[in-house]
């Protein structure tokens, strides 16, 4: 008897453990360290359907994601310094993360650092320990759409 | 003759422990999440050809996969108990298509614990009648991205609707079992009913919201107040309730007892 309840019990708290994965933890711990912003590519989506491509553009620049030292006391964010080619602009420790079902990423800060209208969300297209496809889409009006695709690489 | 029938009737006692299959016929009672396409889909008349279906209420029925403690003792009438825990699954899409092409989805994601102490009579060392009380953890997850004319998939903020929704619904369900003993198998039947004991206030929120978001971070039943005038949303009625995921459930299932013990 004891060892039936033994082996319900340990199987209960297996599985407790096992839905308790956090997703969002195991995306930062594959994410830190220094990505090279391999590929860029810019499109602009027609309504007919037809992609036009504005510009592809390689090594485009550096991230480095971090430790947090801005978000206190979570463990589900990074910190994210980013250097572009051909910018003067950095972006320097900033707020990054993963969203609970790990679809999109959140740049926080990425536009401004103001309240509202700042944060840049992509949604993660590949995601792998080497390289990672992350995309985000801006409208233009007459129902005409501008995709970004980022493609980082792991350094 | 009647003493030593009766010491022979008590003297039959069984535990098992017993890896557990079933499905579970789930159907909701509650139907915000319907109040939400249909708000939708009364926005963009006009605009939106191929409309949102409302969602069948047993859209999220799925099998189960667990485990279960039993003990019976008595015989030819006894007592009978069991702990069982499973897990199940199920995913579904819903699709609206916009004149321009340009598609909505809606993608769920629903997964349930559920652990449940039943106990009663059983009948012959075979047939089981138990009455119930499960506790029940329902997580949904309710995706809503845009394909766009070149087949692009956003789940970003480029539109405050998009995003990753979640409801955590946890009840406590009673009701009745019934069940059949056949060597190592069992063959439970349920049906259970949700109470709101345990129930939480929550509503189908996005996982997480980036700060660009001005409107609420709940899903809307009231799409076009929540498009039009989302101050003045309604903060009683205007969202979609985790408590809406509710439901009804029968279950039907097997059980082989991979551990088994009678004297």
């Amino acid at each position: 008897m004891k060892s039936f309840l033994s082996v319900f019990m340990l199987l209960v708290v297996f599985l407790l453990l096992n839905s308790c994965a956090d997703s969002q933890k195991k995306y930062i711990h594959r994410m830190e360290g220094t990505w090279n912003l391999a590929h860029e590519e810019i499109v602009v989506i027609m309504q007919n359907g037809t992609a036009d491509t504005l510009s592809v553009k390689e090594n485009v620049g550096m991230m480095l994601l971090e430790p947090t030292a801005t978000v206190g006391g979570s463990n589900v964010f990074l910190d994210f310094s980013l250097t572009l080619v051909n910018s003067n602009f950095r972006w320097v420790a900033l707020p990054f993360k993963c969203d609970d079902a790990r679809k999109r990423v959140f740049v926080y800060n990425f536009f401004c650092n103001d309240i509202f209208g700042c944060d840049l969300v992509c949604t993660i297209e590949k995601d792998t320990p080497t390289e990672q496809r992350w995309s985000f889409i801006k409208s233009l009006g007459n129902g005409q759409h501008r995709k970004t695709t980022w493609v980082l690489v792991k350094g | 003759m009647g003493v030593s029938s009766s010491i022979q009737a008590q003297s039959f006692s069984a535990v098992s422990f017993n890896l557990r299959g079933d499905y579970e016929y789930s159907k909701l009672y509650m139907f915000d999440i319907n109040d939400f396409y249909r708000n939708y889909n009364a926005y963009y008349a006009g605009v939106i050809p191929q409309p949102f279906d409302t969602l069948n209420p047993t859209v999220f029925s799925h099998p189960n996969l667990g485990a279960s403690v039993r003990f019976a003792s008595g015989d030819p009438v006894g007592f009978y108990t069991g702990l069982s825990m499973v897990y199940g699954r199920t995913s579904f899409d819903q699709q609206a298509k916009f004149q321009n092409n340009l598609i909505t989805n809606t993608g769920f994601n629903v997964a349930d614990w559920n652990l449940q102490i039943d106990a009663g009579l059983i009948f012959f060392r075979v047939l089981t009648l138990e009455g119930l009380v499960a506790a029940r953890s329902r997580k949904t997850f309710m995706e809503i991205g845009y394909t766009y004319q070149d087949g692009s998939y956003s789940v970003g903020n480029e539109y405050d609707i998009l995003g990753v929704y979640q409801a955590s619904t946890t009840t406590l369900d009673w009701g009745l079992a019934a069940g059949l003993r056949l060597g190592r198998l069992y063959i439970p039947v349920s049906i259970s009913f949700p109470t709101n004991m345990l129930s939480d206030d929550g509503l189908l929120t996005l996982t997480d919201f980036d700060e660009t978001q001005v409107r609420w971070s709940d899903l809307p039943r009231d799409y076009q107040t929540w498009a039009n005038d989302p101050v003045n949303m309604d903060l009683e009625t205007g969202f979609v309730r985790a408590q809406s995921f509710q439901s009804m459930r029968i279950n039907v299932g097997v059980e082989f007892a991979i551990f088994q013990r009678i004297d």
